[in-house]
């Protein structure tokens, strides 16, 4: 594995930036639909036709241009197209996220390796079921009421360093998970750097449609390590509820253990 | 359990919710025995401050008596008088490790809204709307304190509930302002706004070395305070042009230190503040900055300018090249009261800082949007409501 990997926020590899992306038949076909669109429109007039006629001229543009920025935003970005020559899936989504928890690697590691832990701050996690064999069922909450299945096993696992995860052939979609766990500068604790990836339904449709869907699941795989960094550094999750059973939640707080005292 | 709640912009309303109590083995329950309005709350009740729902509950300067604690207190006991911080720490992070408390990074259970409006996560206030927490806050019969060991601080003998109160909030804040100010041993401090905080900064700017301070505003009456209760200099920027003022008060050099005690919603008198208002009520931008902009212009060059007025978002006409061709140190923050707690007992007990002047109208939680009404609108030179449930 490549030493440096991409970092998950470059969207695009520099040599893309000004790359023409849009040729031959599909050029031909954005001008001449442009064109058409355009003379339509003024033709019709009116809100309808004013529409028209921008959507013609965007499509003029993309053919004059012979790039579309759209179509360059549906493109796996590097750390995409890494995943896709690890794992040979058709394409990738993949959600990273870091985070400093004042807590030691070890400790850290342990608690995370323990994935009966997991649900405790992932809150789109059902059940989690360690099998034998390094095995992990995971079961996760659908909207309606429904949840999806599958079972992973670990492909790497370096104590107090590392974990990974890669999901079983038979998942509905396939995913894999890396964690790793890295010492903060400064005894400020440890760097938790955790990734998500899955290969979305459907090739490239399914792609851009995961890239809509995403926007939700990054802030919730940010919630996720903050709830983790709450309950490993205070014992608790913070929450503002103002009584136990206001609101019915997953989340359990645990009682803090002998080393986590006040300082 | 009574609680004064905000309903919509400029609606309070005084309604029964039900008590809270220990959710997490670190909480605590007060009940509530005084709790002070604060110029901050006058955001949220003009509705500059968004993420506010109707019936949140508002409050955040508080004192009152320990009734229940959670598995993981030990320090504190049932009947214990104790004030609590308003910004909310969590003690274990690295940054309360390192006393900034105001940074902490655990507090705020609903974390996405500040890290999409400042990029990170910020520290939970109490009963500051959504985005600050969603803590419920102390205009209320009963509030619960989480982190109860980091955030509560017992009441030492000798100190008065008047005095004791303000420990909560207005003085750690004015300290706050001037610990971050850098003040020297002869230096003159410039303090814009007169309210509980800015008169907190000026006694607090004198503890910390000031040879003179200055105090700015436009009531007469919190200009008259400042200069009786806290020695302050006088300065009324409706009569007086404040700069030309600090020029002639300081040889020509300006004011060593400016401490801005005012805040998004700041008045002036020319035409910068007309394009302020008539632009934040067109919500093309959200802060009012003439007080701000007015300490940047007036602060000496290399010197040091502590905001602690409270900003939400977006300052226009914010100006830059003052405090880059000054060499000015712009220092900002909501206070880090944890620090500074028990030393500000310490000068009470002392007889060299008495808060308790800040509370002009005592009241019962029932008067609570009246109080808050007096205070918005300065009548009876109120300069603080302190409600007593």
């Amino acid at each position: 594995m490549n030493p440096h990997p991409p970092l998950a926020a470059e969207r695009i590899p520099p040599e893309r930036l000004h790359q023409a992306n849009v040729q031959g038949l599909e050029r031909a076909a954005s001008l001449a639909g442009g064109s058409l669109l355009i003379g339509k429109g003024l033709r019709r007039g009116g809100l309808g036709g004013g529409l028209q006629v921008i959507l013609g001229g965007l499509a003029l543009v993309r053919g004059l241009s012979g790039r579309c920025a759209l179509k360059a935003a549906m493109q796996p970005s590097p750390l995409e197209q890494q995943l896709i020559e690890d794992t040979h899936w058709r394409s990738a989504k993949a959600l990273a996220r870091s985070i400093t928890i004042n807590r030691p690697r070890e400790e850290l590691y342990r608690y995370w390796r323990d994935f009966n832990n997991l649900p405790t701050f992932m809150t789109f996690l059902e059940h989690i079921e360690v099998l034998p064999g390094a095995r992990v069922r995971w079961v996760a909450r659908l909207p309606m009421g429904k949840t999806l299945e599958w079972t992973t096993h670990l492909t790497e696992d370096l104590p107090g360093e590392r974990l990974a995860w890669e999901s079983e052939a038979n998942a509905p979609i396939r995913n894999l998970g890396r964690v790793t766990f890295r010492d903060a500068p400064d005894e400020q604790g440890t760097e938790i750097q955790a990734l998500i990836a899955y290969e979305p339904p459907a090739g490239r449709v399914g792609h851009a449609l995961a890239g809509l869907l995403d926007q939700l699941p990054a802030f919730k795989t940010a919630q996720d390590l903050r709830r983790l960094k709450q309950l490993m550094e205070t014992g608790e999750i913070a929450t503002s509820r103002m009584t136990r059973d206001a609101r019915v939640e997953t989340l359990q707080p645990v009682p803090p253990t002998a080393e986590q005292g006040i300082h | 359990m009574r609680a004064l709640t905000w309903q919509a912009p400029n609606r309070l309303s005084v309604e029964t919710v039900p008590d809270p109590s220990i959710v997490n083995p670190k909480d605590a329950i007060v009940r509530v025995v005084m709790s002070s309005v604060c110029g901050s709350d006058l955001h949220l009740l003009g509705g500059y401050v968004p993420t506010m729902q109707p019936g949140d509950v508002i409050g955040h300067e508080f004192l009152g008596e320990v009734v229940e604690t959670g598995s993981a207190v030990s320090a504190f006991a049932k009947g214990d008088r104790v004030i609590a911080i308003s910004i909310i720490g969590c003690g274990e992070c690295a940054y309360c490790s390192r006393n900034d408390f105001n940074c902490c990074d655990n507090s705020n259970p609903n974390s996405p809204q500040t890290e999409l409006a400042y990029g990170y996560t910020c520290a939970a206030i109490f009963g500051y709307s959504h985005a600050f927490g969603g803590y419920a806050g102390s205009h209320a019969t009963y509030v619960r304190v989480p982190y109860a060991e980091v955030n509560l601080f017992k009441v030492p003998e000798g100190i008065t509930n008047e005095q004791a109160v303000f420990v909560s909030d207005a003085a750690p804040t004015g300290f706050f302002g001037a610990d971050q100010a850098n003040i020297q041993r002869g230096d003159t401090v410039a303090v814009w706004g007169c309210g509980g905080v800015g008169q907190m900064a000026v006694r607090s700017a004198y503890l910390l070395g000031a040879e003179r301070v200055i105090a700015i505003d436009r009531f007469t009456d919190r200009l008259e305070l400042a200069e009786r209760k806290a020695h302050a200099l006088p300065l009324n920027y409706e009569t007086t042009d404040v700069h030309e003022a600090l020029l002639e008060l300081t040889g020509g050099r300006g004011p060593d230190r400016c401490i801005e005690c005012v805040g998004m919603e700041a008045h002036g008198t020319g035409i910068e503040y007309a394009y302020d208002k008539v632009k934040q009520q067109l919500r093309l931008h959200t802060e009012r900055g003439e007080a701000l902009r007015q300490a940047i212009h007036s602060c000496r060059k290399g010197g040091t300018v502590s905001v602690l007025g409270v900003y939400g978002g977006l300052l226009d006409k914010f100006p830059m090249g003052a405090i880059v061709n000054k060499a000015l140190t712009l220092r900002a923050g909501q206070q880090a009261g944890q620090r500074y707690a028990e030393r500000l007992f310490q000068y009470i007990l002392a007889d060299l800082l008495d808060p308790s002047y800040l509370l002009t109208h005592p009241m019962s939680l029932e008067e609570g949007p009246e109080g808050y009404r007096l205070f918005k609108h300065k009548e009876q030179n109120c300069l603080r409501a302190v409600f007593m449930p």
